[in-house]
C-alpha cells in the first residue's frame, strides 16, 4: 500500500509484524492484560481462579439477583441479559470460531420462538409440555441451521453475508404475512404465524408439573441453566479437535482444507450448533414474553448481538459473555436520562484518564475544559441572560429536580431557554454534527494541537448531550451501538478480549 | 488468555451488581400511609423513537400538558370542580418503540416504580400485546390513546384478553362498521361489484383490512386483497421506498375496481397511492383510514377518510393553542396526540376518586382500586369535544351520538365532515 | 391472497405500464448498485453504509428543493431547479462517502476481512440513527404531485405504450449517468488506475498508482450517484424516511451481484432486472409475499451463478 500521509491507524504499519496495527493498539492489549493498582490486582486474582469457578460466580450472581431485589424491572433486565448472553454465545460459534459472517442468525432465534409458540400455545391448541416442546424446537432449529448453512458450502465471505441477510428478510416477510396461510388447520383469523401481531397466549414453561409464571425470575433460571450447559459444552468443544479445526478454518479455509480438514462439514456444523443455542433462546423468549412477534426478529437485534460479540472479542467465550452483559446493561442504563447522564460523564472522564499521558497533559486538558466551559457560560450569560436560562434535564421531571451535579453543569454549560420544551430543538442537532466533525478532525492532528482541539470537542459534545441527546435516549441507544462497532473495528478489530489475529494478505 | 477471560466474567458480574443496585435504588418510594395520594405517579409508554417516534412524542407531550394543567388546578373540560385532585407526576416515560418485547421491558419498569398507579399507553396494538401481560399481572390499569386492534379487549383464539387494558379510541371494527356501510352507500356499490383492499403489511393495516373485508363480503361485494410495502418505518425493513404502490395501483385500474380501501399509517404514502391511481386513469373511489389523517400530508380531492373520533377541528381551542405554544405542531398533534390527554385525564380522575375513597398502602391493592374506579369513570365532555366512559370490555364508549367520523377531502384539500 | 392470475397479461397496456414502473424502480436500484459495484471492485468491501448515503442524499434534496419553494412556489424553472437539487445532493453525498472511507474504512485496509464489513454495518446504523436524531423518523413527502398540477405525472406515449415524464426522466438520467461513468472508467487516466487497482492493488501501487487516491475517487463517484438516486426517489416516489436506505441498499447490492460484481454495465442490468422482477411479482403474482419470492429467486441465483450475468469467474489465489 502506498502511504502519502501516514494515517493514525498505520503509523508503524510497515515495520510492525502485525500489519495495520499501530503502537497504541499493540500496547492496549498489555494495558488491559496487566493494569496496575486495585483493578489490576483484582484481575490477577480472578485470572488465577479456574474458569469454571468464574462461570459459576457469574451464573450464581445472575441467579441470586432475583432473591436480592424485589424490583421486577431489575430482574427483567437480568433475564434479558442472560438471553442475550445465550444468543451471543451461539453467534460466537459461527462468527468467532469458524469465521463465518452469518447475518441470518436471528432467523434461528425467531424460528425457535415461533416453533415453541406453535407447539405450546392456544394457537393450535397443542399445549405440549416443555420437556417435549423444547427438545423438538432445538432439534428442528439445528436442522434449519444445516439447511440454511448449505449455501456456505458454495459461498464465502461477503456472498455468504448477503445470502444470510436474504434469509433474514425472507423470514420477516414470511412471519409478517403468514396470517394468510391456513396450513395444518391454523385458525383462519390468525393463520400460521398470526401475522404482524404474532402469536400470543403462549404457554409458560412447565417444569416437573410446575408451571412457571411470566415472572422474570423463573426465566432467569431457565436461561441460566441453558448458559451453564452450553458454556461447559463449548469449553470442551473449543479444546477438542473440532474446536481447533474451526479456528484453523477461520484463519485460512484454504490451508485448512489442504491439511485434510473437512471444511464444508465444519462450516455446516458451526452454523447448526449456533442455531441450536439460538433455538433454545427462542423457546425461552416465547415462554417468557408469552408471545412471539415478527418485529422482534429483525435487523436491529442482529446489530445488537453483533455488537456484543464484537465488543467482548469474537472467539473468546468469556469475552462474549462480558460483551453481552456490558452492552445490554449499558443500553438499559441509557434508557433513563438521569442514569444516562452519569454514564456519559463517567465515560468521558474514564476515557481521558486512560488515554491522556503524561499527567501534565491530563491536568491541562481537564483544567482547560473547566475554564472553557465556565468562560463560555459567562460570556453567553453576559450577552443574553436567556442563553443560560434553560433548565437542566433529568428525565421527564426535569423542571423540578436539580441535583448537586446538575448545578455544577449549569455553571459550566450554555443551556438556552426552551431547550427541552421544543421537540425539534436545533442547536443540539448542529452541535451533534459539529462534534462528529471535530472528533474526526481529532484523529488527523497530532501533539499539542490534538490536546488543544480536545477541549472544545469535549465541551461541544457535552453541549450536544445536554441540549439534545440526553432526552433522545431512545435514538442514542442504537447510535451508541453503531459507534461501538466502528470505533472497535478501527481501534481493535479483535474486540476487547479476543486474540488479535494476523491475516496474511 | 484464559485467565483473563475469567477475570472478565467477574468484572462483568460486579458491573451488573453495581448497576442493579443503582437501578434498584431509584424505586425507593414506599407505599406506606398511602403517600401516593399526595402525589401519584403516572407512566407513559409509547414509541419515542423509530418510525412512529413522532407519535409517541406527541402523545407524551399531551400527557405532560395534562399533568401541568391538572396540577395547576386549571379547568379541564369534563373534570368536575368539586373533585379533589390528587397531584400527578409523570414518573416514567418509557420508549416501547412499537416493539412488543421492548414494551414488556418498559412495562416492568413501570411496575417496579413504586410511585406509579396507572399508565398512559401503549400507543400501538402490538406493543400492547407484549407489555400488557406484565401490567395485567401487576393489576395496573393502562389507558391507550391509539391502540385499536379489536382483540386487545376481547381476546380471541390464540390471543390473550388483556384485563386491565382501556382505550379512549374506538376499536378497528367500529371504524370499519361505520366506514364500510357509508362508502357502500356513497359510491352506490352493489352485490357483485369489485373493490380492492390494500393493507400496509403492518398490524394496523392488516387488522383494519380484515375487518373491512368481512363487512364487504357480507354485502356480497367481490374483494381483491393486496398488500403494499410502504416507505420503511422500521430499521432493517426490506423495501426502502414505496416501490409497490405504482404496480398495485395499476392492478386496481386493470381490475376495474369501484373502490380502493387502503388503511395505512403513512399519510404521504396514502397521498401517493391516490395520486398514482388518478394518473393511471382510475375513476373509482379511494378511502383511507385514521392512520392517514393529516391535512398537510394527505389531501387529494375526492378521497374519503374514516377517523376514530369526532372532527379534529373540535379539539378544545385553548388547550390546542397551549399545546402548540409549548411543543410545536406536528402531523400527529391533533388526531393521535390529543386522545392521550383524555387517557391521562381518565387516570387522574380515577386516582383522585380512589384516594377520596381511601387508598390502600399496599401497592398492588392500590393499583387494583384505580382499575376498579377507572371502569366507572364518566366524563360528560373532554377536550376532544365529546363524552368519555369505558364500556365492558374496556373500550371507549362515546354515547349513542358520537363514534367514528367520515371526512371527504374537498377540492382545496380541506377535510369536510360528511358523516355522521 | 388475491386473484392469482394464470398467464393472463390483462392486456398489453397493463404489461407495458408495469414494465415502465419496474424500469423506474430498477433505475434507482441500478444507480445505487453502481456505487456498490465500484467499491466492491476496487476494495472488495461490501459497503453496507452505501444505502444510507443514498438516504442522506434524499434528505439533502428534500431540504434544498423546499428551500427553493418546491413544489408550490418554485423560484426558478424546473430544469435548473432539479439541477441545483441534484448537484447539492451529489456533492453532499460525495463528501460524506469520502469521509466515511477516510475514517471508517481506511484504517482497516489491512485488518481481517470481517473488520471493514462490521465497521460498515456500524456506519450504516450510525447514519440511520443520526438521520432520526436530526430529522425525526416520520416519513416526509417531496409532494412532486403538487408541482404544476401534477405536470410531471402526465402520461405521454403511444396507444398502449405510455409513461410519465418523471419515469422518462429517471430512466434517461440513469442511462446518462451510467454512460458518463463508463466513459470515466474506460477513457480517463484515473479510470484506468481504478481498473488497475481492482485487479491488484499491490501491483498497481508498485506501478506508481496512488491507491488511496483511487479509492477516494471511487467512493466519491459512487456516493454521488447514490445522492442522485436519493433525489430521484423523492421526486418519483415522493415519500422518504431515515430507514429507506437499508432495504434499498440490500436490493441494490444484490443487483450489483446479479450483474456481476465490479461490472458497471452489469450493475445497471442487474438493477433493472430486479426492479422489473419485483414489480411483476407484485403486479402478477403476489403482493404480500413479494419479498419472499424475490429473495428466494436471488438466493438460488447466488448459489448457482454468484459471478453474475456479466461477471467472470475469478480464481482466487492466496
Amino acid at each position: 500500500m502506498s502511504e502519502d500521509a501516514p494515517t493514525p491507524g498505520e503509523e508503524s504499519g510497515s515495520t510492525s509484524p502485525q500489519i495495520g496495527i499501530d503502537e497504541w493498539v499493540k500496547r492496549s492489549g498489555e494495558r488491559i492484560a496487566g493494569p496496575g493498582g486495585v483493578f489490576g490486582g483484582a484481575v490477577r486474582v480472578a485470572g488465577r481462579t479456574p474458569r469454571i469457578l468464574l462461570l459459576a460466580v457469574f451464573i450464581g450472581f445472575a441467579c441470586v439477583l432475583p432473591l436480592l431485589t424485589s424490583n421486577g424491572y431489575v430482574i427483567g433486565v437480568d433475564a434479558d441479559t442472560l438471553l442475550y448472553v445465550l444468543l451471543a454465545i451461539g453467534l460466537n460459534v459461527a462468527v468467532g470460531w469458524a469465521g463465518l459472517l452469518d447475518l441470518g442468525y436471528i432467523v434461528y432465534y425467531g424460528f425457535g420462538a415461533y416453533l415453541y409458540a406453535e407447539l405450546s400455545s392456544a394457537h393450535y391448541n397443542l399445549h405440549w409440555p416443555t420437556w417435549q416442546s423444547v427438545p423438538v424446537v432445538v432439534a428442528f432449529t439445528v436442522l434449519l441451521g444445516f439447511v440454511l448453512a448449505l449455501p456456505s458450502r458454495r459461498l464465502r465471505g461477503d456472498y455468504l453475508a448477503i445470502v444470510t441477510l436474504f434469509f433474514l428478510q425472507m423470514f420477516n416477510n414470511f412471519t409478517t404475512n403468514g396470517y394468510t396461510l391456513d396450513w395444518f388447520g391454523a385458525p383462519t383469523e390468525s393463520g400460521l404465524t398470526g401475522g404482524p401481531t404474532g402469536i400470543n397466549n403462549v404457554d409458560p414453561f412447565r417444569v416437573f408439573g410446575h408451571a412457571l409464571t411470566n415472572s422474570p425470575t423463573d426465566y432467569v433460571w431457565a436461561a441460566a441453566a441453558g448458559i451453564t450447559v452450553v458454556a461447559i459444552l463449548f469449553t470442551f468443544v473449543n479444546r477438542s479437535r473440532t474446536g481447533r479445526a474451526w479456528r484453523a478454518l477461520r484463519e485460512d479455509p484454504l490451508a485448512a482444507e489442504a491439511m485434510g480438514i473437512p471444511v464444508k462439514w465444519l462450516m455446516l456444523l458451526a452454523v447448526a450448533v449456533g442455531a441450536g443455542v439460538a433455538g433454545y433462546a427462542g423457546a425461552v423468549n416465547g415462554a417468557y414474553y408469552q408471545g412471539v412477534f415478527p418485529d422482534t426478529f429483525m435487523f436491529p437485534l442482529l446489530i445488537t448481538i453483533y455488537a456484543m460479540v464484537i465488543l467482548g472479542g469474537a472467539g473468546s467465550l468469556g469475552g462474549v459473555i462480558f460483551g453481552a452483559v456490558t452492552v445490554n446493561v449499558l443500553l438499559e442504563v441509557l434508557r433513563t436520562p438521569a442514569h444516562a447522564r452519569w454514564i456519559f460523564y463517567a465515560a468521558l472522564l474514564i476515557g481521558l484518564l486512560a488515554k491522556l499521558r503524561p499527567w501534565r497533559v491530563l491536568a491541562a486538558v481537564l483544567g482547560g475544559l473547566v475554564a472553557f466551559g465556565v468562560a463560555a457560560n459567562q460570556i453567553a450569560g453576559a450577552i443574553s441572560a436567556k442563553a443560560v436560562a434553560g433548565p437542566i434535564a433529568v428525565g421527564p421531571t426535569a423542571y423540578t429536580k436539580h441535583g448537586f451535579f446538575a448545578t455544577l453543569v449549569r455553571h459550566w454549560m450554555i443551556l438556552p431557554g426552551g431547550t427541552y420544551t421544543n421537540a425539534d430543538y436545533k442547536p443540539g442537532n448542529y452541535a451533534f454534527v459539529a462534534t462528529i466533525a471535530l472528533v474526526l478532525a481529532l484523529t488527523l492532528v497530532k501533539g499539542w494541537k490534538r490536546w488543544a482541539l480536545l477541549v472544545p470537542t469535549l465541551w461541544l459534545a457535552a453541549f450536544a448531550w445536554e441540549t439534545d441527546l440526553v432526552n433522545q435516549a431512545p435514538t442514542v441507544r442504537p447510535l451508541f451501538l453503531g459507534v461501538i462497532l466502528i470505533v472497535l473495528m478501527v481501534m481493535r478489530p479483535a474486540g476487547l478480549f479476543g486474540q488479535s489475529r494476523v491475516e496474511v494478505v | 488468555m484464559l485467565k483473563r477471560i475469567g477475570a472478565l466474567a467477574v468484572t462483568a458480574g460486579v458491573v451488573a451488581a453495581v448497576v442493579a443496585a443503582t437501578l434498584g435504588g431509584t424505586a425507593t418510594a414506599s407505599a406506606q400511609n398511602s403517600p401516593l395520594c399526595k402525589k401519584a405517579g403516572l407512566g407513559f409508554a409509547g414509541p419515542l423513537t423509530g418510525g412512529a417516534g413522532f407519535l409517541g412524542k406527541d402523545q407524551s407531550n399531551w400527557v405532560k400538558l395534562f399533568i401541568k394543567s391538572w396540577n395547576a388546578g386549571k379547568a379541564i373540560p369534563g373534570v368536575p370542580t368539586s373533585l379533589k385532585r390528587v397531584k400527578l407526576n409523570l414518573a416514567v416515560e418509557g420508549d416501547s418503540q412499537l416493539n412488543p418485547d421492548v414494551a414488556a421491558g418498559v412495562a416492568r419498569q413501570m411496575v417496579a416504580n413504586k410511585s406509579i398507579l396507572g399508565m398512559v399507553g401503549f400507543a400501538g396494538s402490538n406493543e400492547t400485546l407484549g407489555g400488557g401481560v406484565v401490567l395485567d399481572n401487576a393489576h395496573m390499569g393502562y389507558v391507550s390513546g391509539s391502540a385499536t386492534l379489536d382483540t386487545l379487549a376481547t381476546g380471541a383464539k390464540g390471543q390473550k384478553k388483556l384485563t386491565d387494558f382501556f382505550r379512549v379510541v374506538p376499536q378497528n371494527a367500529q371504524q370499519a362498521r361505520t366506514g364500510v356501510p357509508y362508502i357502500i352507500k356513497a359510491l352506490n356499490l352493489k352485490a357483485g361489484n369489485k373493490i380492492m383492499i390494500v393493507d400496509d403489511g403492518e398490524a394496523y393495516g392488516i387488522g383494519l383490512s380484515n375487518d373491512a373485508q368481512a363487512l364487504f363480503k357480507a354485502h356480497k361485494i367481490t374483494v381483491i386483497r393486496k398488500s403494499v410495502k410502504e416507505t420503511d418505518v422500521n430499521p432493517g425493513g426490506s423495501t426502502g421506498f414505496a416501490t409497490d404502490i405504482a404496480p398495485v395501483a395499476l392492478t386496481a385500474v386493470a381490475d376495474n375496481v369501484k373502490l380502493v380501501y387502503a388503511p395505512s399509517q403513512d399519510a404521504p404514502d396514502s397521498q401517493t397511492f391516490d395520486q398514482q391511481l388518478k394518473t393511471d386513469g382510475y375513476t373509482g373511489g379511494f378511502m383511507a383510514t385514521d392512520g392517514s389523517v393529516s391535512p398537510t400530508q394527505f389531501n387529494t380531492p375526492g378521497a374519503y377518510l374514516s377517523f376514530f373520533g369526532p372532527s379534529i377541528t373540535k379539539i378544545n381551542k385553548s388547550y390546542r393553542n397551549a399545546y402548540i405554544a409549548a411543543y410545536g405542531h406536528t402531523s400527529a398533534t391533533d388526531p393521535f396526540g390529543a386522545p392521550s390527554f383524555v387517557a391521562a385525564q381518565m387516570l387522574g380522575v380515577a386516582i383522585s376518586q380512589a384516594c377520596s375513597a381511601g387508598l390502600s398502602s399496599n401497592l398492588t391493592t392500590a393499583r387494583q382500586a384505580v382499575v376498579n374506579k377507572l371502569k366507572k369513570v364518566k366524563q360528560s365532555t373532554t377536550i376532544l369535544g365529546y363524552s368519555m366512559a369505558f364500556n365492558n370490555p374496556a373500550d371507549a364508549y362515546h354515547g349513542p351520538k358520537s363514534g367514528v367520523t367520515i371526512f371527504k377531502i374537498q377540492s382545496n384539500g380541506s377535510y369536510k365532515q360528511v358523516a355522521p | 391472497m388475491s386473484t392469482v392470475l394464470a398467464f393472463d397479461f390483462y392486456n398489453w397496456h397493463f404489461f407495458f405500464a408495469e414494465l415502465i414502473n419496474g424500469l423506474t424502480t430498477g433505475s434507482l436500484y441500478a444507480l445505487i448498485a453502481l456505487g456498490y459495484t465500484m467499491v466492491y471492485g476496487v476494495l472488495k468491501l461490501l459497503n453496507f453504509a452505501h444505502g444510507d448515503v443514498y438516504m442522506i442524499g434524499a434528505f439533502i434534496g428534500y431540504f434544498v428543493l423546499n428551500a427553493m419553494g418546491w413544489p408550490l412556489k418554485p423560484i426558478m424553472p424546473l430544469v435548473p431547479l432539479l439541477l441545483v437539487a441534484f448537484a447539492a445532493a451529489m456533492l453532499g453525498c460525495a463528501a460524506l462517502g469520502v469521509t466515511i472511507e477516510r475514517f471508517a474504512y481506511r484504517p482497516l485496509r489491512n485488518a481481517p476481512r470481517i473488520a471493514p464489513l462490521i465497521s460498515a454495518l456500524g456506519v450504516s446504523f450510525f447514519l440511520q440513527q443520526t438521520a432520526v436524531l436530526l430529522w425525526q423518523a416520520n416519513p416526509r413527502s417531496y409532494a412532486t404531485y403538487s408541482f404544476h398540477n401534477a405536470e410531471l405525472y402526465h402520461p405521454v406515449g403511444w396507444s398502449n405504450f405510455r409513461f410519465s415524464y418523471i419515469q422518462l426522466l429517471i430512466i434517461l438520467s440513469t442511462v446518462v449517468l451510467m454512460l458518463a461513468l463508463s466513459f470515466f472508467v474506460w477513457k480517463t487516466r484515473t479510470g484506468k488506475a481504478m481498473r488497475a487497482v481492482s485487479v491488484d492493488p499491490e501491483a498497481a501501487s508498485m506501478m506508481g498508482i496512488d491507491v488511496d487516491r483511487v479509492i477516494m475517487v471511487t467512493f466519491l463517484l459512487g456516493s454521488a450517484l447514490a445522492g442522485a438516486a436519493g433525489v430521484m426517489t423523492g421526486i418519483a416516489f415522493q415519500t422518504i424516511g431515515p430507514y429507506m436506505g437499508f432495504g434499498a441498499g440490500l436490493k441494490a447490492f444484490t443487483a450489483a451481484v446479479v450483474g456481476g460484481i465490479g461490472n458497471i454495465g452489469g450493475a445497471v442490468l442487474g438493477g433493472l432486472l430486479i426492479g422489473v422482477a419485483e414489480t411483476f411479482i407484485v403486479g402478477y403474482v403476489t403482493s404480500g409475499f413479494s419479498d419472499l419470492v424475490l429473495y428466494s429467486v436471488l438466493v438460488l441465483f447466488m448459489l448457482f451463478r454468484s459471478t453474475g450475468i456479466r461477471g467472470v469467474a475469478v480464481i482466487q489465489k492466496v
